[in-house]
């Protein structure tokens, strides 16, 4: 692979996995840091990666794996000083919240903090990241019926949350 | 005439389903309003969660920071392949692939099961395997198990949540609402989150 297309799939890919990164570790300043040290990482392992076909799958594997790393180590942190941690939300208050239809999309955000992480993953890659089911299904090595139903459950739940606040209005 | 699942018009309307089943889902709509209505919610919903992901993506533009950029300009460029390589080594390849491909074809075309193929991945000196699951088209000859069997074994359910619950597809297109309302509210007491 030339590296004039790899800086190409640099630049096309940072952005989704900073959109992955910022919705499963819900804060920006550590989706920052976190989707920085992902394309450290794809750098220094680029050499032992060989067929392109697979570039992007490659790159979502080591973006996971980072995020759950992070996740795990921000939670241990968090238990031993949750003062700190509840300090630094309040001062990375989500930015959609200036939004016109304030309240829908302010609901949306709570609902996809409240799916499962497995369901947070595969409903961000499927929206954010606008990756086919196949796709999603390769990068978490997971048959393609496992990631359609953890999509129909986060679709389910998403719904139900819409309908329980009156914000979507249908004649039965 | 039994109605559509709900998942199974959350497939449609992603446009991930075979052509013969999307034109058995058009041609069940074109005649039954509480299938259509249902379709419209869920199309409604999908529509939603769109514009929000969109207004979402534009209010957070990260491009890639230039040290990142840089260190990946600065990798060497692969080296022309040598005479050899070029003019011997990958026509003989290409054509044994093309001879592999063909054996591969005529021995497993006629209506067998594939085998489940692996890939490795290697990231941070660890090795990732990964399987790649049967076709759709495979499912169809799978046997289907009975409702009760479902609500009654654990494995079962749990097998819905994470694993192939597309193997169960005719048992919940026989499900009517109120079935399907008990067998999602089971599974959602199961969910391990
Ligand atoms: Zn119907």
């Amino acid at each position: 692979m030339d590296s004039i297309r790899l800086n190409q799939l640099i630049e096309e890919n940072y952005q989704k996995i900073f959109l992955l990164a910022l919705k499963m570790l819900k804060n920006y300043e550590d989706a920052e840091d976190a989707t920085q040290d992902i394309f450290l990482k794809v750098y220094e392992n680029i050499k032992s990666f060989r067929k392109e076909a697979k570039f992007t799958t490659w790159i979502y594997r080591i973006a996971l794996n980072h995020i759950y790393y992070m996740n795990n180590k921000r939670n241990k942190e968090i238990s031993r000083f949750p003062e700190a941690h509840e300090m630094r939300t309040e001062m990375n208050a989500n930015p959609s919240s200036v939004l016109h239809e304030k309240e829908l999309f302010v609901s949306l955000e709570n609902v996809i903090n409240l799916l499962s992480p497995r369901q947070k993953e595969v409903f961000v890659m499927r929206y954010y990241n606008q990756l086919p089911f196949k796709k999603i299904a390769q990068i978490l090595g997971k048959s393609l019926g496992t990631v359609k139903s953890n999509y129909f459950f986060a679709m389910q739940k998403i719904k139900n949350d819409l309908q329980n606040q009156n914000l979507l209005e249908f004649q039965e | 005439m039994k109605c559509i699942d709900k998942n199974i018009l959350l497939d449609y309307l992603n446009d991930v389903l075979s052509s013969r089943k999307k034109k058995h889902i058009a041609s069940h709509l074109s005649e039954c309003g509480h299938c259509r209505r249902e379709l419209e919610k869920w199309k409604k919903i999908l529509d939603i969660t769109q514009e929000f992901v969109d207004q979402d993506v534009k209010l957070n533009p990260v491009p890639p920071h230039a040290h990142i950029t840089q260190r990946f300009s600065k990798l060497p460029q692969n080296d022309e392949s040598s005479f050899w390589v070029r003019y011997w080594v990958k026509p003989a390849i290409a054509t044994a692939s093309l001879i592999f491909i063909a054996l591969m074809v005529f021995f497993f075309a006629p209506k067998t099961v594939p085998e489940l193929t692996e890939n490795y991945y290697v990231i941070d000196n660890v090795t990732y395997t990964e399987t790649i699951s049967l076709e759709d088209r495979y499912l169809d000859n799978l046997e289907t198990l009975y409702l009760q069997e479902i609500y009654e074994n654990e494995e079962l359910t749990y097998d819905i949540l994470y694993g192939d619950w597309q193997n169960y597809e005719e048992v919940l297109n026989d499900l009517d609402h109120d079935e399907l309302e008990e067998l999602i509210n089971k599974m959602y007491d199961n969910e391990i989150t």
